[in-house]
């Protein structure tokens, strides 16, 4: 325990002296697991663990996401996605924002990266909203909050790597996160209005679109939508395993793009790389991860966790609570894939271990990554709107962002307090 | 000379990534539709996720597209830069060599053993050297990237990029 504790600690050490996450934990990982059981089977460890992590057939499931969001993002859908959610919910006061949201959603759904989102939502539905005299407090804020959606709406790369990381059934996963997300927008869209019943100023109503208009936008939207269908449609019914979905939505996500005449050579080619990229980036994770895993599990960690915390009287509900203070604070301050591989090898075990399931646990634990990508000082989203909108203040993007911070801590309460919202869905299915 | 490597290399990668995308979706439309799976499809696309891992990593060492905690990068003093930049080279080069030694070995191990794939009978072996070898260039790539910061520390890239599924960095997104 105590081990396994100074390795904590020294990972953390070393990841806040900007050494890169997965070399961090890789080489506490190999120095903690050759201090507890020796050179020679660390030095053995390290390669196993570099090679099967890379060279595992679920493992594929990663890239062809990736490819598949980064084709259909790459093609221009954002635009039309915003169009068509602002003529069916623009025109009330404060819809713009609703359709800011939903949209927000819709396109982290598909492109699986709520960083990716918020540089293209940002630019799509910013000038439109300040055409209209909408604040920009909730506009910014109302993308940053709806590109949060896409780490757990499937496909989910996050609830991929949390799946393949604790062996949990991944169409299960991705079955229990759709309400949940679902549950999300509903309650951003609460945030919306409760912005706007606050000071209905910051929110003027814009013109309302007629029903000509409104099939028009989704005649461009339909495709994607369709891919985005079969393919989790696949998975629910379990007419593709979730690599073979993923084959599949990369490839119709080719064709959808060829058919759009919106992919050229040298972009595809650019598209390519830029997903072998970020692969590769998300592969040093999960040997770093693995690595350090292989150091836990050694050190009996986890075991000795789960005895202190069932000797302790504590009751599981509040196991629970700590947990969730855990990853609210940590994910002020970390990314969330990195905070996932991280503390999943120590907690999970004692989560299930209290017999909790695994699939609420993941969901709850993405809801909780959600939140910490809008929560300062480190939200990923913040800055990143920053970014794409530099004249806005960071404090005016904080301020703005609040009441969604507030919804989302409800949803981290309902999803806990009543797992049915996230297991209705798998049990009906699988 | 070194944009060309880097390119070439870009361009492998993204050739067997399109190639472990169409293997997948023949494999899925066979499966699925014709009930003929393609041989040796999963054992390919085993090989080649490992091979566009390991040619990417010296590639994101240089990039600096690890995924760093910038939490203290309003500490304007540059000792702590420079502490910064020796600890990320000690690291880097320790973690990778010791990585490349390693499959290196393992590679002497899996020719002994004459491992080959299941289906197609493939020899593994090459590309556990390759991963070696690749793994080795990237214990070079962090050493050559500390010193530069060492010397230039302006050169550091700031982390405001997190990847959670898709990397399209600001600005290069025209979606």
């Amino acid at each position: 325990m105590e081990v396994a504790l100074v390795g904590f600690g020294s990972a953390f050490a070393l990841i806040f002296m900007r050494v890169p996450i997965a070399l961090a934990m890789g080489v506490i990982g190999f120095l903690g697991f050759a201090y507890l059981v020796g050179w020679r089977p660390a030095s053995s460890m390290l390669a196993m663990v570099s090679k099967d992590s890379t060279m595992t057939y679920s493992m594929v499931v990663i890239p062809l996401f990736i490819l598949m969001g980064n084709l259909v993002a790459g093609t221009g859908i954002s635009r039309e996605l915003y169009r068509a959610a602002q003529s069916f919910l623009g025109a009330r006061k404060g819809g713009l924002a609703v359709a800011t949201v939903v949209a927000s959603g819709g396109f982290a759904s598909i492109c699986g990266s709520s960083v990716a989102t918020v540089v293209t939502m940002g630019k799509v539905a910013m000038p439109s909203m300040r055409q209209y005299g909408y604040d920009d407090r909730l506009s910014t804020a109302s993308i940053a909050a709806g590109a949060t959606l896409g780490i757990l709406i499937p496909p989910s790369v996050l609830l991929v790597i949390y799946g393949i990381i604790t062996e949990t059934h991944i169409g299960m996963l991705y079955a229990a996160g759709l309400i949940p997300g679902l549950l999300g927008i509903v309650l951003y869209i609460v945030a919306v209005r409760w912005t706007v019943w606050r000071a209905p100023d910051i929110a003027p109503a814009a013109e309302r679109a007629d029903w000509s208009e409104r099939l028009s936008s989704l005649s461009h939207i339909w495709a994607a939508v369709l891919l985005f269908a079969v393919v989790i449609g696949g998975i629910y019914s379990g007419f593709f395993t979730t690599t073979e979905a993923a084959g599949f939505g990369a490839f119709g996500a080719l064709v959808i793009a060829l058919a759009r005449r919106k992919l050229g050579m040298s972009q595809f080619l650019d598209i390519l790389v830029d997903t072998a990229e970020t692969t590769a980036i998300l592969f040093a994770l999960i040997i770093g991860a693995g690595l350090f895993t292989e150091f836990l599990n050694y050190s009996g960690a986890h075991g000795a966790l789960l005895d202190f915390v069932t000797n302790s009287g504590f009751s599981p509900a509040l196991v629970i609570f700590v947990i969730c203070v855990i990853y609210i604070i940590l994910g002020m301050l970390m990314e969330s894939i990195s905070m996932v591989l991280l503390t999943v090898p120590l907690f999970f075990p004692v989560v299930t271990g209290l017999g909790f399931d695994p699939v609420w646990f993941g969901i709850l634990l993405v809801i909780l990554c959600e939140l910490g990508l809008i929560t300062p000082p480190i939200g990923v989203n913040l800055f990143v709107m920053r970014s794409v909108t530099p004249d806005v203040p960071i404090s005016r993007i904080i301020r703005g962002i609040v009441p969604f911070i507030g919804v989302d801590l409800i949803r981290v309460a309902l999803v806990a307090l009543f797992p049915a919202i996230a297991l209705y869905l798998p049990h009906l299915l699988f | 000379m070194l944009r060309q490597i880097e390119k070439a290399i870009c361009f492998v990668a993204a050739v067997l990534l399109f190639l472990l995308m169409m293997l997948t979706f023949i494999d899925v439309i066979g499966r699925n539709f014709f009930n003929r799976p393609l041989n040796g499809a999963a054992e390919l696309t085993e090989l080649s996720l490992g091979a566009i891992v390991f040619i990417m990593l010296p590639l994101i060492a240089i990039r600096q597209s690890h995924i760093v905690v910038d939490l203290f990068d309003f500490v304007p003093s540059r000792i702590f830069k420079a502490a910064q930049a020796i600890i990320g080279i000690v690291v880097g080069v320790f973690f990778f060599g010791m990585m490349a030694w390693r499959l290196w070995h393992l590679g002497d191990s899996t020719a002994r053993y004459n491992d080959l794939t299941p289906t197609l009978k493939l020899p593994i072996a090459p590309l556990v050297y390759g991963m070696a070898v690749f793994a080795a260039i990237t214990a070079v790539c962090f050493l050559v990237l500390g010193l530069r910061l060492l010397w230039r520390p302006s050169a550091r890239r700031p982390a405001e990029r997190g990847v959670d599924g898709a990397n399209l960095a600001p600005g290069s997104s025209n979606g």
